[in-house]
Parts: C-alpha cells; structure tokens; sequence
C-alpha cells in the first residue's frame, strides 16, 4: 500500500440556504491517479477549492502529510491575469517557484512538445486564446511547478481528442514518477482508464470510495431478476443488495460469489443461470449505482 | 517565499494592470497639460497650488478596480496563488500602489522643485505640503482599496468623487444660505476651532477631504493624526476582511 499524502477528513461547507458539502472523507496516496465523481451539484469543485485554500470549511479538515507537498492545479476554466502574456504568466510562474531561465525554457518547451501548445501564441494575452488552449497553458503553468500533487477540475473540457490523449498520457507519466493525480471528472470512460482509487460523492458527503484495478479483479457487478425463493436466498446473503421493481442489483466479491454459487443446490443454480446476470464491474455502472442508491 | 520576491510580483502585474488603462494616463496627461498651462501663463504660485491640491487624487484613480475584477474574473484561481496566498497578494497591492503613487508624484513634484528653486522661491513648506499629499493620497488609496472589496467596475472611485461633490455642494448651499455661511467659511479658511463643536467639523472636513491638508492652516498635529487614524482603521478593516475572504461563484 503506497502512502497516504492527503487526508480529508468530514468536510463541510454551507453557502447560505445551501449546504454544499456535509460530510467528505478521503484519503489521497502517493503514486496513485484518484477520480472523483459526483453529479453537477455533488460538491466536487468546493471540496477542491478547500483543498487549495480558496475556501474555508466550516467543519472538518484537509491534512498534508508533508507539510511542503507541492500542489499543481488546472481548474475547469482556467483564469489568467488579462493583462499578462503567456509568457509572462509562466515566467512569473518560474520566478515564483524558484526556476532559473534555463530550466524554464526547458520546461515550456517540453510540455508545449507534448500538449501540442503553440510556444507562439506565449507572445499573447493568455486570455485571448480559446478555451482549449486555455486549458493547455493551464496543464503547462502547472508543469513547470514539477508537483508532488497535480489537481484537476474537469481536466478533458475544451480538449480535442488529440489532446485528451496527450493528458491522459501526462497524467499516466506523472503516476509512473511516483506523483498523485486528484482528478474531478464527468467524462467517465477518461476516468475509467486511469483511476486507480474512485472516491464518489452524493450531495456533498462521500458514498464510496474504491480501489479501481482492485475492484475490477476482485468484484462482479449482480443483477438478479426478482424471483421469490432466489431473491431470498441472495438478499440474506448480501443484505446490502438494492432492490428495485423488477430487479436486485449489487457489487459483490467474486470469490464470495463463488462460493455462493457452489453451495446451491442443483435446481438454484439453473435458476441463477437463468435469472441472474453477472459482469464484470464498469465504473458507469458502478457510478450510477452509488448515486442511486447511496 | 520572501517579502521581497512577493512585492516584486505584485508590483509587475500591478504596472502591467495600470499600463493598460486608459482612462489613467488620459487624467494623468489632462493633469499636466491644466498645471501646463497655468504656469505657461505666468502664474506658477497657482500651478503649483492646483498641483498640491490636486495630486492626492492620483492614488484615488490608480486605486479603480482594485481588487473586484482580479476576484470576480477567477484568476486569482490560478495555480501562482498556491504558492502565493492570494489574501496577502491583494492586502500587498496597497503596497504597490502606494509606491508607483509616489513615484508619480515625485515625477510631477520635481519640475515645481526646480522652478520654485530658479524662481527663488523655494521654501521647505514646499515639502511639508507634498508629504501631506502624499498622505492624502495614502487614505484616499486605502478607503478606495477598502470599497474596491465590495464595489466593481471603478464604483470604489466614483462614489468618493460623487460623496465629495456632494459635501461641495452641500457647502455652498449652506454658505450662501444659511446666516452662520459667514463664520463657516472663517472656520474652513483658517482652521482654527473655537470650540469642540467646530472642531469636530472640521474633522469631518478634513476626513471628506483630505487633500485640505497641504494648507498651511491646516498643519495642526490632531488633523495629521486624524488622517493617520483612519488609514489605519481602513487598513485593520481591509486586512480582516481579506482574512476572511473566499473565491466563490456569487
């Protein structure tokens, strides 16, 4: 198990009549691409911009482990000082950071190389671009800081599938060297193939959180039709399986399945084959799941 | 990070904001041209008056704005202000401001130095005015900075221009109606109270106006001290306000 490098612990905020985030714990581990999901409304940005200071909870607490955890950030519309160039965003960025020219340069060229970013348009207001490079200027301010930590609110809006690769194939290098991706996201397939850990809100307070490649490996996703004696039989097994008008639904654990299913007698298991479907677990359907249910 | 890297990073995004705005450097070159024309005329004593008078509003301008459009438009979200507390970045830019003031200032000052030195009529009350400009220039920054965490779009600025205006016209009405106008206007010239009643008015006059401080008549300590006392009531304010400020969607 990698080590943790961030904790949330019951985060709460209200916004007058509304109560944005109620009850959000999680924890963040080094090396690991975390996804966060929730519908729009869920209290995903909050909870991110409590994690960057831009807001105060009113209750609970966001823990560094390391007090000087290098934090990146690319929030869902990036927002530059209207009046900088490009150049000037980043060169502030470098000088801020502790960069020296060298390194600077070096580092804009390298990620303008790998984000298809026009070194050129540096020489404009960073405002004046369109949204996709926006977006792209934002991946590269935040590169330059080399982060411990790299948080991104939507990181695939306003990107053209070209680029959509390019940063999933950034973010899969920043997790091969050894740096945490706290990614918030709506785009799930994106998601599905990076998370490591999914952390699932619902109306501010957290409803799940997984170990992905885990849960893959080791859950099935049941579906049962509602038959008398099967539904029994499942439901004191698994108590926590949903029941809806006409089906039980549930994530399960593979080998506790299985030994389920060995222990049937033979006219049960005709009737599991029959009325039962099992798939391995897809994050969408795990998603809409959790928020249906949770 | 240290003080000083901070303080260089507010005063470049600072000037660059101030290089853009147009409306600035327009009062700034109507300023010049006004005294310009004054002191081509031959009357330099009244210029150099205006000048004194007048600069103070300089800090006012530059303080247009200062804080709604970096707060509102979301770049105070960028990925700079975690390495950057951006409630200090924003208290610093008092800072700045006051720093390009003065250099403004003492850009504008420097020929009225020169031609009152030429014209032998150099005198260090010369200085005493333009430092108690300056501080005019100082509270009108802060109170300006204190409402631009409210008011958007230049309204920080128009509503003490508009509060002034107002005082002005207040005045005349009274002036000319009123029986006391007389003694109203004896106190206003020459700023010695008689007694608490007028001294409170005049601290309202002086808090409404401060720019009345580079008057000879107006050097007493308790209205320095006045003006001293309200920037740093603005400040304490502004500070605890941007303690507790928050980016969020309004």
């Amino acid at each position: 198990m990698s080590e943790t490098i961030l904790k949330v612990r019951g985060l709460a905020k209200r916004f007058g009549p509304i109560q944005a985030l109620s009850q959000v714990d999680f924890e963040l581990r080094q090396g690991k691409l975390a996804v966060f999901l929730g519908e729009n409304g869920a209290g995903k940005t909050t909870t991110l911009k409590i994690i960057l200071g831009f807001l105060f909870p009113d209750a609970g607490s966001v823990e560094k482990i390391q007090p000087d955890l290098r934090l990146g950030y690319v929030s869902e519309q990036p927002a530059f000082f209207p009046w900088l160039k490009g150049r000037e965003i980043l060169e502030l960025t470098g000088t801020l950071f502790g960069l020296n020219r060298a390194d600077l340069d070096k580092k804009i060229k390298e990620f303008s190389a790998r984000l298809s970013f026009d070194p050129a348009q540096l020489e404009r207001p960073a405002r004046s671009y369109s949204h996709g490079n926006q977006k792209k200027m934002a991946y590269l301010q935040s590169m330059l800081l080399d982060p411990d930590l790299l948080i991104v609110d939507e990181p695939f809006t306003a990107l053209d599938p070209v680029a959509i690769r390019q940063v999933r194939d950034l973010f899969i290098r920043l997790r091969e060297m050894g740096r945490t991706v706290f990614i918030s996201s709506h785009l799930i397939s994106e998601a599905e193939k990076l998370a490591d850990r999914v952390i699932i809100i619902k109306k501010g307070k957290t409803i799940s959180q997984v170990d992905w490649p885990e849960f893959i490996q080791n859950g099935i996703h049941l579906k049962a039709r509602r038959v008398a004696s099967l539904e029994k039989i499942i439901l004191d097994r698994w108590p926590g399986i949903q029941i809806s008008e006409d089906w039980l639904e549930g994530f399960v654990l593979r080998p506790e399945w299985e030994e389920f299913f060995s222990g049937l007698n033979e006219e049960l298991k005709k009737m599991v084959i029959k009325d039962v479907e099992i798939r391995p677990p897809e994050l969408e359907s795990f998603f809409l799941f959790c928020n249906r249910y949770g | 990070m240290s003080a000083f890297s901070s303080l260089k990073f507010n005063f470049y995004v600072l000037w660059k904001k101030i290089l853009r705005r147009k409306f600035f450097f327009l009062f700034l070159a109507g300023f010049i041209l006004f005294l310009a024309l004054f002191w081509w005329q031959g009357d330099f004593t009244y210029a150099r008056r205006f000048f004194f008078y007048l600069f103070p509003y300089l800090f006012l301008l530059m303080a247009q704005d200062i804080f709604r459009e970096e707060i509102d438009s979301g770049c105070l979200e960028n990925v700079l202000f975690l390495q950057l507390n951006f409630r200090r970045y924003l208290f610093e830019k008092n800072l700045s401001l006051l720093f390009l003031g003065i250099v403004f200032s003492c850009l504008l000052f420097l020929p009225f130095l020169i031609g009152s030195i030429i014209r032998q009529e150099f005198s260090w009350s010369l200085f005493f005015s333009f430092f108690m400009g300056l501080l005019a220039g100082f509270y009108y920054l802060t109170l300006a900075s204190g409402l631009g965490l409210k008011l958007r779009a230049g309204s920080n600025v128009l509503v003490v221009i508009v509060v002034q205006v107002f005082l002005f016209l207040s005045l005349f009405v009274g002036l000319t109606s009123l029986s006391s106008g007389r003694d109203l206007i004896d106190l206003l010239l020459s700023a010695s109270p008689q007694n608490s009643r007028e001294k409170l008015l005049l601290f309202f006059f002086v808090a409404f106006w401060p720019n009345a401080l580079v008057s000879r008549s107006y050097s007493s300590l308790s209205l320095r001290l006045e003006i001293l006392f309200l920037i740093i009531i603005f400040l304490g304010l502004q500070a605890w306000r941007l303690s507790r400020l928050e980016l969020k969607k309004e």
